[in-house]
């Protein structure tokens, strides 16, 4: 299992990883990136299962990352993670193709239950 | 059950409510407050058995606590109360129901249950709405006081400017009595010369030149009361000595008249410059000068004083911290020590009531202070009243 | 400044938390309110008691008639919450709260007290929750119902006061598509600040 975690705060990116249920915590392999672009280029090379994405990024935000995604890889399972969440938000993620929105920190439960929908062949 | 024993000991309210506001927990002090009895097994709900409860702003509340984990507040002094209480008091209140202050904190975060603690706020907003009464009462009384006041200071103004006004009126007439006098016998000199048929060209021109001197006089002193009285509202430097000088000009006739003496002596080691308003320090001069005239024609009317030997001077020099200090003396045997204290208070006076309105001193402290920054003070010498006027020196 | 008292990993997690708390604060408002509000990243700055009055001042000059509410809490993290909101803004927050066009004085009064707490305790108790530690609000108290003249609080002038440097954390509530603006300053003492830093080292080394 292949796990991306793109946000320019490493606390986040920290805190994100802290929180992947076990056993995914130990066996998983975590790429972490700090704006949209790193990812992109990582994603390309490595197709992880899931990517955690936040939206306010210096050089390419979670937007830009989401239109760029299209071309590259449209059943690419992208989960959006925000402190802010505002339906006019939530509405553009998910027309840009991202699965879900979840606020920030995010829950081992709740993290577990996002793997469990939309990345079941990880565990 | 230790618990319970505890909440219901406690002097302030405690519910237990869940999020559909149903009472899970009624202490002790509740039934006797309201007299309500709540079984927490029926399920009974808070706003059914007090219909007054807002129900959108304490769910509100409630989900708002369970959410942040942190207690929401209800304050007495701006929406009274959570449910109604009568205030059951014998003596007055000035509330119907009791003003309650309730916090309404988390208490089961899992099972969605609050606890709300209901405090009694009553005697306190009661006592609050005293001082608030109080403070009104107060500001009211202050702003009585205060419109008296300018009532009181718009008056003496008028007064002043009408007590001014006297004073120049009967300067006039004084000044104008002999050039009035010199003009009627020209007249009756003229008649008689008609009579006598001493009517030439030399006589014509001679009474009329005298006529027009006595005319241009009366003009002059027109003049000099005119430019006094018009109140030049621009600040100046000035020399005291000349001010004095002016003065005792405009007050000649008067002076002369009464048969009364009147010096000048000047001790400034230069010229001296005061900055400010001249004709407030003339104003000033006027009162002191008139009330040493009014005080020696008293005083000789007793026989105290001879007749003629009244005297006004004015002695002006450097004071000891660099201002000007001007000296009005007479020698009309001084101010009867007792008075000496409120000579400076607006409506006191010794004069008789046709003489004096008592306000003369009042507006000469007035302008010494508040115009001129200095001070006026009054004593007795060995003769008579002297007044002492201390003038700092200020920059434009 | 008490940003160069962080070293960059601590300033990282302090931004991070605070990001998170003031996204449950704006919106546990934009629910509470039914509108979208915003409370951008706040300001962190540090100055001598002294200097506060002047920089109220200075801050509040364009406001004229405005509700000041202070909210004390209390523990390691030791400190007061300042919600400042012109009479206007607190009109319409008030009508938004309420659902009601028809508000009294005290209605309005008890909407900013009532929103001055979600406040305090998103931010603020929030940002002291994921520090895993706790904190207690006192209730929130109207200040003053004022003109702002010369100055807009008047602070402690105690004697032999045991702190010196005031941190101050500013932001300011907005809304899509209300005209309210409110401002909202944090006051704790450096000693809650040192709180603070060996908080975030502990949650930083839990990572």
């Amino acid at each position: 299992m292949k796990i991306m975690i793109i946000d320019d705060s490493k606390t986040a990116r920290l805190m994100l990883k802290k929180a992947l249920p076990e056993p995914l915590a130990d066996t998983a392999e975590v790429v972490m990136f700090e704006n949209g672009q790193e990812g992109l280029d990582a994603y390309r090379e490595s197709r992880p299962d899931i990517v955690f994405l936040d939206l306010t990024m210096p050089v390419m935000d979670g937007y830009a990352f989401l239109e760029n995604m299209q071309t590259i890889d449209k059943t690419a399972v992208v989960i959006v993670v925000s402190a802010d969440i505002q339906q006019s938000a939530k509405e553009r993620v998910h027309a840009l193709g991202a699965k879900a929105m979840v606020r920030k920190p995010v829950n081992p439960a709740t993290l577990k239950a996002l793997l469990d929908d939309f990345a079941p062949r990880g565990h | 059950m230790q618990n319970r024993i505890f909440l219901n000991s406690l002097n302030h309210g405690v519910i237990i409510l869940d999020t559909d506001l149903r009472v899970r927990f009624w202490n002790a002090w509740l039934c006797a407050y309201t007299g309500v009895e709540v079984d927490p097994d029926a399920g009974s709900r808070l706003d059914v058995l007090f219909p007054e409860v807002d129900v959108r702003t304490l769910k509100r509340k409630i989900k708002n606590a369970l959410t942040l984990k942190t207690p929401s507040f209800i304050d007495a002094s701006v929406s009274h109360y959570l449910f109604k209480i009568p205030v059951d008091k014998i003596t007055y209140s000035s509330f119907e129901y009791m003003q309650q202050n309730v916090t309404i904190a988390p208490y089961d975060l899992e099972a969605g249950l609050v606890s709300l603690m209901i405090y009694d706020q009553t005697p306190l907003l009661e006592m609050k709405q005293r001082l608030m009464g109080f403070n009104r009462e107060l500001e009211q009384r202050v702003k009585a006081a205060v419109e008296e006041n300018r009532r009181k200071d718009m008056l003496l103004q008028q007064q002043s400017k009408q007590a001014a006004m006297g004073e120049m009126i009967s300067a006039i007439a004084h000044q104008w009595r002999q050039p009035l006098n010199s003009i009627y016998a020209i007249a009756q000199d003229f008649e008689d010369a008609f009579e006598h048929g001493e009517i030439d060209k030399e006589y014509v021109s001679e009474i009329s030149q005298e006529m027009s001197n006595q005319i241009d006089y009366m003009s002059q002193t027109i003049e000099d009361f005119r430019n006094f009285f018009k109140h030049n509202r621009s600040k100046v430097y000035f020399s005291p000595v000349e001010t004095v000088k002016q003065v005792f000009v405009l007050l000649s006739s008067q002076l002369k008249g009464s048969t009364i003496g009147y010096a000048l002596t000047n001790d400034l080691p230069k010229e001296g410059k005061l900055f400010g308003y001249e004709n407030d320090l003339k104003q000033v001069l006027i009162i002191l000068i008139n009330n040493a005239r009014d005080a020696i024609v008293a005083a000789t009317q007793k026989g105290v004083l001879s007749h003629g030997g009244g005297n006004v001077s004015i002695h002006i020099k450097d004071g000891e911290n660099g201002e000007t200090v001007i000296l009005v003396m007479d020698n009309a045997g001084g101010i009867d020590p007792k008075n000496l204290e409120k000579i400076f208070e607006p409506y006191f006076t010794t004069k008789p009531d046709d003489k004096g309105t008592g306000i003369g001193l009042f507006i000469a402290r007035r302008i010494i202070e508040g115009q001129f920054d200095g001070t006026i003070t009054a004593e007795n010498t060995a003769d008579g009243a002297m007044f002492i006027l201390r003038l700092p020196h200020r920059e434009a | 400044m008490p940003a160069e008292l962080l070293s960059a990993d601590e300033k990282d997690a302090l931004q991070e938390l605070m990001n998170i708390s003031f996204g449950v604060a704006s919106s546990i408002i934009s629910d509470s309110l039914n509108s979208f509000s915003t409370m951008p990243l706040p300001k962190i700055d540090a100055m001598d008691l002294p200097q506060l009055e002047a920089y109220f001042d200075e801050k509040f000059r364009g406001i004229t008639q405005c509700y000041i509410v202070t909210q004390l809490f209390r523990n390691r993290f030791d400190g007061e919450s300042v919600f400042i909101i012109d009479d206007d803004s607190a009109m319409r927050l008030s009508s938004l709260l309420l659902e009601s066009d028809e508000l009294g004085k005290e209605d309005v009064q008890a909407s900013v007290l009532e929103i001055t707490n979600i406040i305090s305790s998103a931010c603020i108790g929030k940002l002291v929750e994921l520090l895993d530690a706790q904190i207690f609000f006192n209730p929130p108290v109207i200040e003053s119902t004022c003109h702002i003249g010369e100055s807009v609080l008047r602070l402690s002038k105690r004697e032999g006061m045991e702190f010196t440097k005031v941190i101050i954390i500013e932001t300011k509530l907005e809304f899509e598509t209300e005209q309210i603006t409110g401002y909202l300053l944090f006051l704790t003492k450096e000693s809650s600040f040192v709180w603070l830093k060996e908080a975030l080292g502990r949650f930083l080394d839990d990572l």
